[in-house]
């Protein structure tokens, strides 16, 4: 953060403007003033509420692991005591009247499709608080000078373990400088990204990433482009990407939180998250981080 | 000869749930069958007075509950019955708490929550198996 203005600075090296109307002068030296707090405080306030949402997200996580998991065993249990049930038609001799009019092979059957159903959901919540876990990761601060090419390909081999094989992965890394960040935290960015994309081109397609340094307005940055040939995105659904818990995926294959966490980790970094992508061409992400 | 394990969590439901898991599930390692009884507390205090009077095999616990903490607990039960093989199974997995389970109190495996009930109740038959094969090493070691 640049130091607060010492009382003693002289006012020419606060590039106060000294020529002109005074009053002008002194507005536009306000308005500039006003404009940097409040760029200081929507990044204090970004990593604040990233911080509390994560602390809540965290304590959720853990409450509900309890019941998931007892919830889950005592189905399986259930599901063997049913069995034994189903095993008494065939010890007692008039079972089967009794049995016919209870209608109990339905029942038999029906319920161990029911428990099995039960299990599948449950194992679809365990999953959602899993990637709530990721999400409260963001929490943990452990700044360090990082080779991003080198979170890269550690992420694209996350990824590479669960590529079809009609996919290709490629990665062009430029030469790089070492960024002061929160290397972990950007690698569960890199990796939801390409978790997208490698859900967007499906069985088969190209996800090629990159990553270069350039310069723009001045402005020395990492870009990292992420792109591929996949589904892509409709114009429609565009404004909504961020938007916690927004997905297009069918009912149990995404949580809507990878990019919202993705472009929350970036903005931490002062950086940006920007999205290009048109239905049926595919999606390219650039995710810019100011060196 | 019946194998005693004593599992800790401040959870009912969960207690109810690992009682009916070891009572409907055959507890086997390799070719051993073992029979076990089970005692179930809902507070480490009450786990620890227990463990002064009886004895117990393998020790399963939860990680965060009131009062004391898993880790606390196993260090106080590994005081009174240092035989007893540690187990955790917790919703909280933080590196930090699986290093220092493993480090300070020697458990023998920590199992996340929500488990698995063949993996859980795999990690309890190596347990039990681990727990038989130290005390056989004991007891050669004393008659030697």
């Amino acid at each position: 953060m640049n130091a607060a203005p010492r009382r003693d600075t002289p006012l020419d090296e606060l590039d106060f403007p000294l020529r002109g109307d005074p009053s002008a002068r002194l507005e536009a030296y306000v308005n500039a003033r006003a404009a940097e707090a409040e760029e200081r405080y929507r990044l204090l306030y970004q990593a604040e509420k990233l911080a509390s949402v994560a602390q809540l997200a965290a304590g959720v996580a853990h409450e509900m692991n309890n019941p998931i998991g007892f919830v889950r065993s005592n189905l399986t249990t259930l599901g063997k005591y049913l069995a034994q049930v189903a095993a008494l038609k065939d010890r007692l001799d008039e079972a089967p009247v009794a049995w016919r009019d209870l209608d109990l092979d339905f029942v038999v059957a029906d319920a161990a499709e029911l428990i099995g159903d039960c299990i599948a959901g449950l194992d679809r919540v365990a999953r959602i608080v899993e990637d709530l876990k990721g999400f409260s990761n963001v929490n943990r601060p452990d700044e360090e000078m990082a080779d991003i090419n080198e979170g890269l390909r550690a992420v694209c081999a996350v990824i590479e373990s669960q590529r079809p094989p009609g996919v290709t992965l490629s990665i062009d890394a430029g030469e790089l400088p070492r960024l002061l960040c929160l290397p972990g935290h950007l690698n569960q960015a890199f990796l939801n990204v390409l978790k997208n994309a490698l859900q967007a081109v499906g069985e088969a397609g190209e996800i090629h990433v990159e990553s270069r340094r350039e310069s723009e307005d001045g402005v020395e940055a990492i870009v990292v482009r992420i792109r591929d040939n996949g589904v892509g995105i409709y114009p429609r659904d565009l404004p909504k990407v961020f938007d916690p818990f927004y997905t297009t995926r069918p009912v149990g294959q995404g949580t809507g939180l990878g990019l919202t966490v993705a472009r929350d980790i970036v903005q931490v970094h002062n950086g940006t998250l920007a999205l290009d992508s048109a239905p049926g061409r595919g999606t390219l992400v650039t995710i810019r981080l100011p060196l | 000869m019946t194998h005693r394990i004593m599992l800790v969590d401040d959870e009912e439901g969960v207690l109810s749930a690992l009682r009916r898991l070891l009572r409907a599930t055959p507890c086997t390692y390799g070719n051993l069958n073992f029979a076990v009884e089970t005692e179930c507390f809902a507070s480490p205090e009450a786990a620890l007075v227990r463990i002064a009077e009886a004895d117990f095999d393998v020790i399963v616990t939860d990680y965060r509950m009131p009062g004391m903490n898993g880790v606390e607990f196993l260090r106080r039960a590994k005081a009174i019955q240092p035989s007893a093989v540690r187990l955790i199974l917790s919703g909280q997995a933080d590196r930090e708490v699986v290093e220092r389970a493993f480090d300070e109190v020697r458990i023998y495996r920590f199992v996340a929550k929500p488990w698995n009930d063949s993996l859980l109740m795999s990690a309890i038959a190596e347990a039990l198996n681990h727990h038989d094969l130290l005390a056989e090493a004991g007891r050669s070691e004393s008659a030697g």
